[in-house]
């Protein structure tokens, strides 16, 4: 059995699900699209039960445990229109604040489990909007909105018989979730696995990945600190040589899978490369914090729907750039009150030249006329 | 003909009339939030319950009790949503709220005219050409004449009983308006391009008709015809609310119109002033703001079109406080006052600026007399007709 097939079980919602699941199809149907407007169904819907929609993902917050300092993760349920995900993709969730959604990427730490739960497991950053949300108030019961799983940052099929992981503080989310499918699954792959933090209150997972190890031969847990002293048997500071050469002097016939901050990353391919490695590690890194450009610096503009890399300037509107490379947003009143050239941001800052404002946050709608870049910034044109 | 009732400003003036009106629309946006959510879902709530209470009653509208107060609670319906959903939505006021039930590049609104073609007409030409002659097509909808600067056609003499057409017929007004069907008339626009925006119009044309025509009658099984009925009656209950309110946000009888040439090198500050001299607004209780859209806050919508309309009220306060400051015309009135204007309007300049007959005209509105009140304003305005110069480049409020 292909180990995909496995993972879509579609989870049960509730008893309501067997009633609405014909229905879900009628409403599929392309006579019905046409005049059915899917947030006046799912307002309908939504008397009837707090998760039914016709497309949205929905999901009741089941749980909620601490993993480390300032980490928790959050057992999700979503409803029906969930299609499930394989280990190491990510989720968008999107929660409201304040009367404004604001979604986040995060990979669950969960394998994918029968009963269609999702971990998300979330580390506050300090005057993290979302984050910070998210502890203090995300409670069990509360509803929450997911997208489908994307990514591509998954384990081989099929599974190399050797593995080495290597995570970075809260990256090691998605190596959790394959690591624990793996186990799940019954697959006796020898893995390595290395979990980096700042200091030991920063381990994630740490107690059960001690406990993995204890009751899986097969398997070799190694914790590194990189901001204090390491214990006897720990890995001192970043990823370097000789931690390799001590974790795994086989690395050169190992799967690699690392994902934690840039910085991590970029070691380890150097050091691969360095050792003349055939297969550099599959990685996945956060996005670095937001750089501001000066006035009239120059930024690399992306815009995504038409694959097109441009080299931009800090300072000039979004909408003259785009025309200048050859686009033709729509656009109406170039002074910021039509809301005709409104596009998504999907990452970037710009400052609305209007209120002087920065939106710095990923999966923004600004309008392209009256803002500017200053940083790096992809649009969804 | 007079004038701009408003003093003449120094460019200094006009700045800082601009400063303190961002100021104020800055202060709102930064304070919108949750109680803006809370209200323009409390308004979807509104809207929702009422379309549903008021289609289960015309299901059971062969008895005429059911069919009158459904068709109402329809109408009450299709107007909320026309008007403070979907208006509102459409200007973009709550897109900060990144969700797409409340956002302007995906909501449609129950109405013939298509989405797209509204931010066009509306948001774009409407909103920021607002009543200068030959840009502004919301000046008249390309074939009323309702300012002595707008050039008269004997074609012009059947307007009032168009206008009365045109209010029961208001959507499908809105919705051929961006199809600019009298430039097609005039050869300015090509058959080929009326072609191809003709499309969307079209399927959304199909889609309304089909929905409260068929489907719903359909659905009806034996009250088939009363819930036709019904929906019809709604859909002008809808109508000529919608035209009246339109109609005195910008056509009331001292509204001031502006030449093209006024768009040269038009300052921030500029436009902000014209937008105030081209408006007019409703004075009436809170149900009457929500059922207008609060377009009854005619000129703060002008003002800051893309701010969330439940924030107008409050902002109307400060507004009229600077429009004071700088000696500027703040046009408010009652609602019944405005409306007789607007219908004065449509009368008189469905007749060449002076003729004897227009006299006669103007005379037969006077003895007739709409209202004890008209009365006595039209004492007050031909007092001022005698007082008044002209000024430039604010024109003609006032025949």
């Amino acid at each position: 059995m292909s180990p995909h097939t496995k993972h879509r079980t579609p989870p049960s919602v509730s008893p309501l699900a067997s009633v609405t699941a014909p229905l879900t199809r009628l409403l599929a149907a392309p006579i019905v699209r046409t005049f059915l407007d899917e947030h006046v169904f799912d307002f309908y819907a939504r008397q009837l039960g707090p998760q039914l929609s016709l497309n949205r993902i929905l999901a009741r917050v089941e749980a909620i445990r601490s993993e480390a300092r300032n980490v928790v993760s959050f057992v999700l349920r979503p409803n029906r229109n969930w299609r499930g995900f394989r280990p190491g993709q990510h989720v968008q969730l999107t929660v409201e604040i304040d009367g404004v959604r604001h979604a986040r990427t995060y990979s669950p730490s969960n394998a994918p489990a029968a009963d269609g739960t999702v971990t998300l497991t979330v580390k506050r950053h300090p005057g993290g909007r979302v984050s910070g949300y998210l502890h203090e108030h995300l409670a069990v019961g509360d509803i929450v909105e997911l997208s489908q799983a994307f990514g591509d940052f998954v384990l081989p099929d099929p599974v190399p018989a050797k593995l080495l992981m290597i995570a970075g503080g809260s990256g090691i989310t998605p190596l959790m979730a394959m690591l624990r499918d793996l186990l799940a699954r019954g697959i006796d792959s020898d893995v390595v696995f290395a979990h980096y933090a700042h200091t030991h209150g920063d381990l994630i997972f740490a107690g059960e990945l001690t406990d993995l190890g204890e009751r899986h031969p097969n398997l070799h847990v190694h914790f590194g600190v990189t901001g204090t002293s390491a214990l006897p048997g720990e890995l001192s500071g970043r990823l370097s040589g000789p931690h390799l050469d001590r974790i795994a002097p086989d690395a050169a016939e190992r799967c690699t899978l690392a994902c934690g901050p840039g910085g991590l990353l970029d070691t380890a391919n150097a050091l691969w490369r360095e050792r003349g490695y055939a297969e550099l590690p599959r990685g996945e890194a956060f996005t670095p914090g937001v750089v501001t450009a000066t006035d009239s610096s120059e930024i690399a503009l992306r815009f995504a729907r038409s694959f097109k890399d441009v080299r931009g300037k800090s300072g000039v509107p979004l909408l003259v750039q785009a025309e200048g490379a050859g686009l033709r947003p729509r656009s109406g009143c170039r002074m910021g009150i039509c809301h005709s050239c409104t596009c998504r941001k999907q990452s970037g800052a710009v400052k609305n030249l209007l209120t002087g404002e920065i939106g710095a946050e990923p999966d923004e709608d600004i309008r392209l006329c009256i803002s500017v870049p200053i940083s790096d910034v992809t649009l969804d044109l | 003909m007079t004038s701009s009732q408003s003093r003449p400003l120094t460019r200094e003036e006009v700045a800082a009339f601009a400063a303190e009106v961002d100021e104020l629309r800055n202060r709102i946006v930064a304070d919108l939030g949750e109680n803006d959510a809370r209200y323009v879902r409390r308004i979807r709530d509104a809207v929702r319950w009422s379309e549903l209470g008021g289609r289960a009653l015309l299901f059971a509208g062969i008895l005429p009790p059911a069919w009158a107060l459904g068709t109402l609670l329809l109408g009450l319906s299709k107007i909320l949503e026309n008007m403070e959903l979907g208006h509102n939505v459409m200007h973009g006021q709550y897109d900060w709220m990144q969700d797409p039930e409340f956002h302007s590049q995906t909501y449609d609104w129950d109405n013939a005219c298509a989405a797209p073609a509204w931010r066009h007409s509306h948001n774009y030409m409407h909103h920021k050409f607002t009543n200068v002659v030959g840009r502004d097509r919301d000046v008249g909808y390309g074939f009323l004449r309702l300012f002595p600067d707008q050039p008269w056609h004997p074609a012009h003499l059947l307007q009032p009983p168009a206008s009365l057409l045109l209010a029961l017929g208001f959507q499908w007004g809105v919705a051929l308006h961006d199809l600019e069907l009298e430039r097609v008339l005039r050869g300015e626009k090509s058959v080929e391009e009326l072609r191809k925006e003709l499309k969307p119009v079209l399927r959304k044309a199909r889609r309304q008709l089909l929905k409260d025509y068929a489907i719903f009658p359909l659905l009806a099984g034996p009250s088939f015809v009363p819930v036709m009925a019904g929906n019809l009656a709604a859909n002008v209950i809808r109508n000529v609310w919608a035209f009246i309110i339109i109609f005195c946000g910008h056509f009331t009888e001292r509204v001031e119109t502006f030449p093209e040439s006024v768009l040269e090198n038009e300052t921030r500050g500029e436009w902000y002033l014209r937008q105030m001299k081209g408006s007019s607004n409703l004075e009436g209780g809170r149900l009457f703001h929500i059922l207008s859209g609060n377009l009854s806050h005619q000129i703060e919508h002008h003002l800051f079109p893309d701010v969330p309309a439940n924030r107008y009220a409050e902002m109307a306060v400060e507004v009229k406080r600077i429009a004071g400051e700088y000696g500027q015309h703040y046009n408010t009135g009652s609602f019944a006052r405005q409306f007789a204007s607007v219908v004065k309007r449509i009368v008189r300049y469905a007749l060449p600026n002076t003729t004897p007959v227009r006299r006669t005209v103007d005379l037969l509105v006077e003895r007739v007399g709409l209202s004890p009140r008209v009365e006595a304003w039209w004492a007050w305005r031909s007092g001022l007709r005698a007082t008044h110069q002209p000024s430039a480049p604010g024109r003609a409020a006032v025949a």
